[in-house]
């Protein structure tokens, strides 16, 4: 006879320190960050380093160390500073943006570049906006809608959350998706069935996609050295510039929403090739290399240090 | 149904589109790229008579 013996799952708080903090942020804070000065928000920020600041201190210096090879080691800990400080000021910003009046609150010191933005839309194939994980990016697609250059955002589905106690899940975590979904403006899921179609549909339409290079990979990939590392990288993103004959521009956005910068590249000059294995190939190095660059020179800026 | 004859995932629709104007010298709107509307072949297969039969009259 066939025994099934069943491990009691720990039984979950009623209410944990992330369902407090959790609260304090989608209630309060969210209230307050309509009605006072960005440099007082920005302070709460400076509050939020101290939790788990070791921890989190530690993990970045690790990181930085073993994946930027490119950074001189006298600066890792100041980069390490800076980049937690940037994550907290982030998710301030993210109050920011999540009122409907965030357009006349965010601030942009300057545009570099637009000339090659304007140049590749005029191709009229649609224009894919290249970044990597920067804490600003959210902020920069959102004033860019909002000054009428709409961008569809490609990214991941938003995680639940295994933090929460009873409370924080059955109150909370609806509320904190909601409020996610609203401020990550129009996006599409990678998981979704039809994710490649919607994007090749706003591409020709002349529009802009946004596609985080650096992102996790998907279902079929390919590997590459990047900073240093060995990682699998998601080839959708050729398939659809193969497919589509889109241009791609890369786009660097820096700063907070009381100041921040954004910058384009030229466009990425695209080798076309019979095949789609020689297309990637062709192509990927001259991705890797435009990403790098970015990290290289703004590591403090790149959100993506923290997941890993 | 598309998912009935073959498995395709995200990309793999994108190319079947592709093949498919490639084939019939046509280029669908940006609307009607939709997995819904690709999925079911009979209305796929109107579609495309149709975009034929215009392209025909017009010529």
């Amino acid at each position: 006879m066939r025994t099934v013996l069943s491990v009691p799952a720990a039984a979950e708080p009623l209410l944990t320190v992330d369902d407090v903090l959790w609260f304090l942020y989608l209630y309060p804070l969210r209230v307050l960050s309509a009605i006072i000065p960005r440099s007082v928000l920005y302070s709460f920020g400076k509050l939020s380093r101290f939790r788990a600041r070791k921890r989190l201190d530690a993990a970045a210096r690790r990181i930085l160390k073993v994946q930027c090879p490119g950074i001189p080691r006298d600066q890792i800990e100041y980069i390490a500073a800076q980049f937690l400080a940037n994550s907290a000021i982030r998710m301030l910003d993210d109050l920011v943006v999540g009122w409907p009046s965030y357009a006349r609150r965010l601030r942009c010191r300057e545009i570099e570049g637009f000339n090659h933005l304007e140049s590749a839309r005029s191709g009229g194939k649609g224009v894919i906006l290249l970044t990597v994980h920067f804490c600003a990016i959210r902020i920069a697609k959102r004033y860019l809608a909002a000054s009428g250059y709409p961008i569809l955002t490609v990214r991941d589905e938003i995680a639940e959350g295994d933090w929460w106690g009873r409370v924080g899940r059955r109150v909370l975590a609806p509320r904190r998706m909601d409020f996610l979904q609203a401020i990550r403006g129009e996006s599409v899921n990678v998981q979704d069935r039809g994710c490649v179609l919607k994007i090749v549909g706003r591409l020709r339409s002349g529009g802009l996609v946004n596609i985080h290079f650096d992102g996790l990979a998907g279902a079929r990939t390919t590997p590459s050295t990047f900073l240093g590392a060995r990682r699998n990288f998601s080839t959708g993103i050729f398939d659809i510039v193969r497919l589509s004959g889109c241009a791609v521009v890369p786009m660097l956005c820096v700063g907070q929403s009381s100041d921040f910068r954004i910058a384009f590249g030229p466009m990425l000059e695209i080798v076309p090739t019979p095949g789609r294995d020689e297309f990637i190939q062709a192509n990927l190095p001259a991705f890797v290399e435009t990403m790098e660059r970015q990290i290289v020179t703004h590591p403090e800026e790149r959100e993506q240090w923290m997941s890993i | 149904m598309l998912e009935e004859v073959a498995i395709l995932d995200s990309i793999a629709l994108l190319e079947f589109v592709t093949a498919v104007e490639k084939e019939f010298g046509i280029r669908m709107e940006p609307e009607l790229l939709d997995f819904d509307f690709l999925r079911d072949l009979p209305a796929l297969a109107s579609y495309i008579e149709h975009r034929i039969e215009d392209a025909g009259a017009g010529a």
